[in-house]
């Protein structure tokens, strides 16, 4: 099923988690919680939280407020994930 | 029943991920008979207690929360190794009754580990509040083991759990877990896999469990059999996992299956639930056509809202500071002319004038923070996604463009997702032209000052142009930097839910907070400088230096329809963009009424796209410098910004005029 998840997001051009969910059959929850795993297991990237990492926010007025706010992730493949679909 | 009169002792290990609330439920078994230490040479904290239940003393082991057993941290190595060598009687996982779908893969990985297992389905109630009915009865059936419903917090459940604990240790229950399915192509890949580990498997761990783990490229386990068996066998072992490398996945992806199985069978979701509504509205929200036509009503919306209310109490403020600065000024009369004019003009013209706009911040940020805890701005997010791909704008870029819309520094910085230098590099000059916060702050600001009520549209206008001169060139970067690069991505988008009060005013308050911090630093330096500029050496502004240097530049702003004072002003947000604002207040007082005397509509509307298309702040292009590692392309990005933003203002003006 993880495969298959990944096939399916190497083939679409963008899409949301309940997108995919629905093409899989399986529930939201699910499938994110599956996009988590292949996150642990190096095969995508949260987006998001790379791109939050770079240390720019250490002198922004905002980061405050920003911080309350939970950012979206955006899963992509890594150079990983891209070499077992390649296989 | 005393501790000293228990007949058996039995040892309990909790396991779950963090905040399922293991934590509640240890202390509410345990008491007082609690005993805190740190796991043998870790710094991880081990907590251990005991209770006594119908004649037998339990004494639980609260393991590290961990969302596997996959020896990825410290705490997942404790976690399993505890449960391996130590031989507890009984493991109680404790999962989350709300999200069982992110909380089974451990109750799947524990159900391989030799230890009986009794399920602690707690957050019943939290569930039930989100709509959520889980069938524990169902859910033990297709399990196969104890499944014991909790609402930890309202401490229901834990009698409950205890007995079926005692029934489950006296072999009163039964006990036929249903395991996550192996793919009978990988069946014999672990039967040869085990065969050839098995004289290297420590006796406490379980040689198909250890097999299983290897063919998941658990690296923990990996130098334990490696250590223990001869090289030629290790490279046997080796070439095995190499050639099945990918059965991670299967072994992972037959997990989730069973998940999915498991909870479809228990969890009941009601017709009309969150996430049926979600569903629904995203029908509109996300669609190309009416989700963008939705987007600009709710960004208009945003504006009008803020003008609206906030700029009456601003208008009503700047009288204020008007009145403040005359009474500062006769008050000083006796000191040198100077002192008065430096704090009415200078500190008070300056920084006063920019903190008036706080009732129309706090409004601008209330509306935003409203969008964003509904849900909201990720639909945003993921329409801008569909219409920059339409335009051909696409890939690793769309991250950093998005964190633009906050602030443009962490989104030149976030560029460094980019792989490719020459997308990295095009990226960093693309990211300035997304209207950062501030510069909508000080747009936000300025056109109802030109614009009255139409103020709404002409800022709506202002915030498209930035986008399209976005897109335009992010045509240019699709044609040059991303050409064959296709990069895919999934968005989460959240269930919309109702705003929670306390985190909009935190959010707002927050912001103003950082804006008055930014105030009292950045914008106040500048606006001292910008009135000593002006005051000396004569004390009249047409004489001062500044003056000096303003007939300068006055032929060139005359091509916007601007007097050199406005182009200085627009000038000094190069150190911070709300410098605009702070610059105008002290070279004319209160601008608010000042300006629209002296700036035709055409050169009012020149200024605004000036102010939105200009060079960024300094903090944006030292992260260029930073991310490039290139003066030129730095230089570069100053110097295009420089000349789009004059070109554009210069075209509105010119054109304008003859309306």
């Amino acid at each position: 099923m993880l495969k298959e998840l990944l096939a399916l997001l190497a083939s679409s051009q963008s899409s949301s988690v309940s997108e995919l969910a629905e093409r899989l059959g399986q529930s939201v929850e699910l499938v994110e919680s599956m996009l988590e795993r292949l996150c642990a297991m190096g095969y995508l990237i949260d987006l998001s939280r790379v791109a939050c990492s770079g240390g720019g926010c250490a002198g922004c007025s905002g980061r405050g407020a920003c911080a309350l706010m939970k950012r979206p992730a955006v899963w992509s493949l890594t150079p990983k994930g891209k070499a077992l679909l390649a296989a | 029943v005393p501790p000293e009169a228990a007949e058996a002792k039995y040892t309990i290990a909790l396991a779950g991920q963090p905040n399922v609330g293991k934590s509640t439920i240890f202390n509410l078994l345990t008491g007082l008979n609690q005993h805190v230490g740190n796991w043998t040479g870790k710094t991880v904290e081990q907590k251990s207690g005991t209770y006594p239940f119908q004649n037998s003393q339990y004494t639980i082991v609260d393991l590290p929360g961990t969302y596997s057993l996959s020896a990825n941290s410290e705490e997942e190595l404790i976690a399993r190794e505890y449960i391996l060598r130590e031989q507890p009687d009984l493991v109680v996982a404790v999962v989350d009754a709300a999200t069982l779908e992110r909380n089974f893969y451990l109750v799947a990985e524990l159900l391989l580990l030799p230890a009986p297992i009794v399920l602690a389905l707690n957050m019943m109630d939290v569930a039930e509040k989100e709509g959520i009915t889980v069938e524990p009865e169902v859910l033990e059936k297709a399990l196969g083991i104890p499944v014991v419903p909790l609402a930890a917090s309202r401490g229901q459940g834990l009698e409950t759990l205890k007995q079926r604990i005692e029934d489950m240790l006296k072999q009163k229950a039964e006990y036929k877990p249903s395991l996550p399915a192996i793919l009978p192509a990988h069946k014999p890949v672990l039967d040869e896999l085990q065969e050839l580990i098995a004289p290297a498997v420590p006796d406490v761990y379980p040689a198909d469990w250890v097999a299983l783990k290897l063919l998941e490229g658990d690296e923990a386990l990996s130098k334990t059999i490696e250590s223990r068996l001869p090289a030629a066998e290790w490279k046997k072992v080796g070439a095995l996992l190499y050639k099945h490398e990918d059965a991670v996945l299967d072994i992972a992806g037959a997990r989730y299956q069973w998940i999915g199985r498991m909870v479809r069978a228990a969890v009941v979701e009601p017709p009309a639930s969150r996430m049926g509504f979600t569903r629904k509205v995203d029908k509109y929200l996300t669609h190309p056509l009416w989700g963008s036509l939705a987007l600009i009503l709710m960004l208009g919306g945003v504006f009008f809202l803020t003008f609206s209310v906030g700029g009456p109490i601003q208008h009503w403020l700047s009288l204020l500071v008007g009145w403040l600065g005359e009474g500062i000024r006769s008050h000083l009369s006796w000191a040198p002319h100077w002192v008065g004019e430096l704090l009415a003009g200078g500190v008070l013209g300056g920084l006063g004038m920019v903190v008036t706009f706080l009732p129309i911040l706090a409004v601008f940020y209330l509306a935003l923070g409203l969008l964003e805890d509904t849900g909201y701005m990720a639909r945003a997010a993921y329409l801008s996604d569909r219409l920059m791909h339409l335009l051909g704008l696409h890939g690793k870029s769309f991250m950093p463009i998005l964190l633009g819309f906050g602030c443009n520094v962490p989104a030149v910085l976030g560029t460094r997702i980019i792989e490719s230098k020459r997308a990295r590099i095009l990226t960093s000059l693309l990211v300035p032209f997304v209207p950062c916060s501030a510069r909508l702050a000080v747009i936000s600001v300025l056109a109802p000052v030109f614009f009255g009520p139409s103020a709404f549209w002409v800022t709506w206008a202002l915030v498209a142009l930035n986008i399209a001169v976005m897109m335009v060139l992010g045509l240019v970067l699709h044609r040059f930097a991303f050409q064959d690069e296709h990069v895919a991505f999934i968005m989460e988008l959240p269930l919309y839910h109702l705003p929670n009060p306390k985190t909009i005013g935190l959010y707002v308050w927050e912001n103003l907070v950082g804006f008055l911090k930014k105030a009292g630093s950045v914008i106040l330096i500048a606006s001292l400088c910008v009135w000593a500029l002006s005051y000396f050496p004569t004390g009249e502004i047409q004489t001062s230096f500044l003056g000096d240097f303003g007939r300068l530049l006055a032929p060139v702003s005359a091509l916007l329809g601007l007097p050199w004072q406005v182009f200085i002003a627009l000038l000094t947000s190069f150190a911070a963009k709300e410098n605009t604002i702070a610059t105008l207040a002290v070279l004319y007082g209160n601008f608010t009424t000042a300006l629209p005397q002296v700036l035709s509509p055409a050169a009012a509307l020149a200024m605004l796209v000036f102010q939105m298309l200009f060079v960024p702040c300094v903090g944006t292009i030292a992260a260029i410098r930073q991310e490039t590692q290139s003066v030129k392309w730095t230089a570069f990005s100053v110097v295009a910004m420089a000349i789009v933003s004059f070109a554009a203002g210069l075209a509105v003006y010119q054109v304008g005029r003859f309306f």
